[in-house]
C-alpha cells in the first residue's frame, strides 16, 4: 500500500524526520506513537503534502505511485486521507457542500458519474449514523463553532464518505472524551475492510483499547526506534517513552 | 488658475444653462434649495488626495472627462431590452427605471405593487406634495461636507419618491432601476438622481436600489438616496452598484431611523472605474437596530471606495457592519467607517469590521475601522483585515481530493457568503451570490466556481434533505 525509505523532511530549515522507514499493506492497521516533538505528525503531515514541509531525502512509493510527483489533491484522489490534528475551519462553505465536492472529484478520478444531491444526501446520512453525527451538521459550515470532539467525528465523516485506501489518523483522540473516543474508534474500525489501511498517530495508549493495531512502531526524534505487535504499546503505557528514548541513545 | 478651480467652473457653467432651461419650472422653494447645494459646491470644491476624506481616492481620472448634464438636448436611446438584464426577477412587475436621472414610467412596471404604496417621479411629487417634499427633502444630507452631495443638490430635479405609508407591509421586493448612459452621439453625460423613500409608522419593505449603465458608455452617476425608517417601521435596502468599466459612480446614501425601527442595508458593489459609496446611517430614536452590511469585488483597474458613518445619537440602539472585500487585477479598495456614539447614547451594542481578500500583489487596500465614543456604559468592537488566502485553508480544502483553483473558488466564495448571509430575505440573497458569482467568474479567472450554498436552515440544499428525510 505505501513504503517510506529513509525519508527526510524540514520545517523552517530544521531538520524533523531523519530517515524514516515504514511499510503497510492492506488490510494492516499500523500505529505510530511517540512523545511530543518526536515527528509523528510531521509524518502525517508530509504523507498528505503540507506545503510548510520540505521532504530533503527518502522516497514514499504509495500504491505504486511515487507519491512526491502528487499534489495534495491528486494524493486524495488516489486514495490518501489524513484526518489532521486541528481541523480547518472554513466560513461560508457549508459541510455538505465540500464534501460532495471531494467525492466528486475523487470519483471523477477513479472513472464514476459524480453522485447528484439527492443521491450524495443519501449518502451522507449513512455515514452520519455511523459516526453519529447530527443531521443538523450538514450544512452548517465546515468546522466552524463545531466543539473539539465535533470536529474530529467530522474528520471521520470525512473519511467515511471519501472511503480511502489509506487513512492516516493525526492524533485524532487528543482532546476527545471517553464516549466520544468509542464513538471515533468505533467509526474506524468499522470502516476496516481487507483492502484499505489505516496509519494511526497517537501519543497515547488508550485509543489503541479500542483501534487494535497490527503493528506498533515508536517514533523519538524523527527515527523509528522501536516496532512490535499491539503489547509493545502497552509496555510503553507502562514504562514510559523513557525507556525506549535511552535504547535510542544508546543505539 | 488652479487646475481644480477650472473644473469648477466647468460644472458651474452647466448649472446656469441648467437653472435657466429644463428645470426652470421648479418651486420657489426647490430653487432655493438648489442654490444653497451650488454655493456648497462653489465653496468645497474638487477634493485632492490631500483632503482627509479623500486620501486613497484619486479623482482626476473622473475630472478628466468633460462630462456634460444630461439635459433634454443629448438624445439618449433606452429601452426596455437594454435595462432588462439589470431587472431583478422577484421585482419584474414592482421597479422604476431612471435613466439618467429622469424618471421613466414607459419604461417602469408596477403592475404588482399593493395601490397603497406611492412611487413616482420625484419632479411630479414635488409638485404634488410640495409639503411633504419640503419636510423631508434635502433635511440630512451632507451637503455642507460632501461635494457629490452639494453638487447633486444643485441639480436637484428628479428622481424616485417612494413612500410605504402607515402599517403597510409591502411583502414583493421594490427595484429602482439607476441607469446610466452617454448621448447617441458620444457625449460622456453626467445625471443627478435624487432618490427619497419614506416609511412611515410600522410600515415594512424590500428596496433594491440598482445602479447599471450601458456596458461601455462613459457616465458619471452622482446619486443621493434619502430614506426616512419611522418609528417601529422596517426597511431591507440593497445598494446593487454594477455600472460598467468606464462609468463613474459617487453615490451618497443617508439613512434617518426613527425609534423602534430597523434598517438593513447592504452595498453590493462590483462595478465602474471609480465608485465612491458615502452609506450613512443617523440612528435618531431609541431601541434601533442598525445593519449595514457589503461586499466589494475590484478588478482591473477599478477603484471602490466605501465610507460609512453610523452615528448612535440615542441609547439601546445596536448596530452591525460587516464589509467585505476581494481585490483583484490592480484595483484598488477603499474602507473607512465611522462608528459615532454620542454621550447620550448609552448602552449602545455596535460592531464593526472590515475584512479584505487580496488576490493579487498589484492590488492595494486601504481600510481604517474609527469608533467615536463619548459615552461610558456601550459594548463596541471594530477592527479590520487585509489578506491573502491562508495557505492551511487551501491545503485542507486540497487535501480532500479538491484541484487547486476549485479550491480557491470554495475558499473565495465561502468569503463572500460570509456577508451575504446577513440579507434576509432569501431570493433576495441568492441573487446578490449569482451576481458574485458572475463578477468573480469574468474578473478572477476562476474556471470552477461553486454555488454559493448558505449554511441557514433555509437554503436549497437543507429543503432536499428534509424531502429525502420524509421518505425514508
Amino acid at each position: 500500500m505505501i513504503e517510506i525509505k529513509n525519508l527526510h523532511a524540514n520545517v523552517a530549515g530544521k531538520e524533523i524526520l531523519k530517515g524514516i522507514d515504514l511499510s503497510v499493506h492492506a488490510g494492516e492497521v499500523h500505529a505510530i506513537m511517540g512523545p511530543n516533538g518526536s515527528g509523528k505528525s510531521t509524518l502525517a503531515q508530509v504523507l498528505a503534502g503540507h506545503p510548510a514541509y520540505e521532504v530533503t531525502e527518502g522516497e514514499v512509493i504509495f500504491d505504486g505511485k511515487n507519491l512526491f510527483d502528487l499534489d495534495p489533491e491528486e494524493r486524495a484522489q488516489e486514495g490518501l486521507f489524513l484526518a489532521f490534528q486541528y481541523p480547518v475551519e472554513i466560513p461560508g462553505v457549508s459541510n455538505s457542500y465540500f464534501l460532495k465536492a471531494g467525492l466528486n472529484e475523487i470519483r471523477k478520478h477513479r472513472g464514476l458519474e459524480p453522485l447528484d444531491a439527492m443521491q450524495f444526501l443519501k449518502l451522507l446520512k449513512e455515514k452520519m449514523k455511523l459516526v453519529e453525527m447530527d443531521s443538523s451538521f450538514i450544512n452548517r459550515p465546515v468546522n466552524e463553532g463545531f466543539s473539539g470532539g465535533e470536529k474530529k467525528r467530522n474528520e471521520i465523516l470525512q473519511m467515511a464518505v471519501l472511503e480511502p485506501k489509506l487513512a492516516i489518523l493525526d492524533e485524532t483522540d487528543s482532546g476527545l472524551d471517553i464516549d466520544a473516543l468509542k464513538i471515533v474508534a468505533d467509526g474506524v474500525t468499522k470502516l476496516k475492510r481487507p483492502d484499505n489501511a489505516a496509519i494511526v498517530v497517537t501519543h497515547y495508549q488508550r485509543l489503541l483499547n479500542y483501534i487494535v493495531p497490527d503493528f506498533v512502531h515508536v517514533l523519538v526524534n524523527g527515527r523509528i526506534v522501536k516496532s512490535g505487535t499491539k503489547e509493545l504499546a502497552l509496555e510503553l503505557e507502562a514504562s514510559g517513552y523513557d525507556s525506549v528514548k535511552d535504547a535510542a541513545a544508546v543505539a | 488658475m488652479p487646475k481644480e478651480l477650472k473644473e469648477i467652473q466647468y460644472y458651474q457653467s452647466d448649472f446656469e444653462a441648467f437653472s435657466s432651461n429644463g428645470a426652470s419650472s421648479a418651486p420657489a422653494w426647490m430653487k432655493d434649495v438648489r442654490a444653497a447645494g451650488m454655493s456648497n459646491f462653489s465653496a468645497l470644491g474638487f477634493p485632492t488626495l490631500r483632503h482627509e476624506d479623500w486620501r486613497f481616492t484619486n479623482i482626476v481620472p473622473l475630472l478628466k472627462v468633460p462630462f456634460r448634464y444630461a439635459s433634454e438636448h443629448y438624445r439618449v436611446s433606452v429601452t426596455r431590452e437594454k435595462l432588462s438584464p439589470y431587472v431583478y426577477s422577484e421585482s419584474a412587475k414592482s421597479y422604476v427605471a431612471v435613466v439618467n436621472g429622469r424618471f421613466s414610467s414607459s419604461l417602469s412596471n408596477l403592475s404588482a405593487l399593493p395601490p397603497a404604496v406611492e412611487i413616482e417621479s420625484l419632479e411630479k411629487a414635488a409638485a404634488k406634495f410640495p409639503e411633504m417634499l419640503k419636510q423631508f427633502l434635502n433635511k440630512h444630507v451632507p451637503s455642507d461636507r460632501s461635494v457629490f452631495a452639494a453638487l447633486n443638490t444643485a441639480y436637484l430635479r428628479d428622481g424616485v419618491l417612494l413612500r410605504i405609508p402607515k402599517d403597510i407591509h409591502v411583502e414583493v421586493p421594490i427595484q429602482i432601476l439607476m441607469y446610466s448612459s452617454q448621448a447617441d452621439d458620444g457625449t460622456p453625460l453626467v445625471s443627478y438622481p435624487r432618490n427619497l423613500i419614506l416609511l412611515e409608522e410600522g410600515a415594512h419593505a424590500t428596496v433594491v436600489e440598482t445602479y447599471a449603465s450601458a456596458q461601455e458608455s462613459v457616465s458619471l452617476s452622482d446619486a443621493v438616496t434619502e430614506i426616512f425608517v419611522g418609528q417601529n417601521a422596517a426597511l431591507d435596502f440593497v445598494k446593487e452598484q454594477r455600472e460598467g468599466v468606464n462609468a463613474f459612480h459617487v453615490g451618497t446614501m443617508q439613512v434617518m431611523q426613527e425609534k423602534e425601527s430597523r434598517f438593513t442595508g447592504f452595498s453590493l458593489a462590483l462595478g465602474s472605474r471609480i465608485a465612491r459609496n458615502d452609506l450613512n446611517i443617523e440612528i435618531a430614536g431609541e431601541h434601533c437596530e442598525s445593519m449595514l452590511d457589503g461586499l466589494y469585488i475590484t478588478a482591473g483597474e477599478q477603484l471602490i471606495d466605501h465610507h460609512t458613518i453610523i452615528d448612535h445619537t440615542q441609547p439601546e440602539c445596536s448596530s452591525r457592519e460587516v464589509v467585505k472585500g476581494i481585490v483583484t487585477g490592480n484595483s484598488r479598495a477603499v474602507f473607512n467607517g465611522k462608528i459615532f456614539v454620542r454621550q447620550i447614547a448609552q448602552k449602545t451594542d455596535s460592531k464593526q469590521t472590515n475584512k479584505n481578500l487580496l488576490l493579487s500583489d498589484r492590488a492595494t487596500v486601504d481600510t481604517k475601522p474609527q469608533l467615536e465614543i463619548f459615552a461610558d456604559d456601550v459594548k463596541c468592537t471594530h477592527g479590520a483585515t487585509v489578506g491573502g488566502m491562508d495557505p492551511m485553508s487551501l491545503f485542507y480544502v486540497k487535501s480532500r481530493g479538491i484541484g487547486e483553483e476549485a479550491a480557491r473558488g470554495i475558499l473565495t466564495t465561502g468569503f463572500a457568503a460570509e456577508v451575504t448571509k446577513y440579507i434576509n430575505n432569501a431570493e433576495l440573497r441568492h441573487y446578490v451570490d449569482t451576481l458574485i458569482i458572475a463578477k468573480l467568474a469574468d474578473n478572477v479567472v476562476m474556471s470552477e466556481l461553486p454555488e454559493i450554498v448558505h449554511s441557514a436552515a433555509a437554503d436549497f440544499s437543507q429543503r432536499d434533505f428534509q424531502q429525502d428525510e420524509s421518505h425514508s
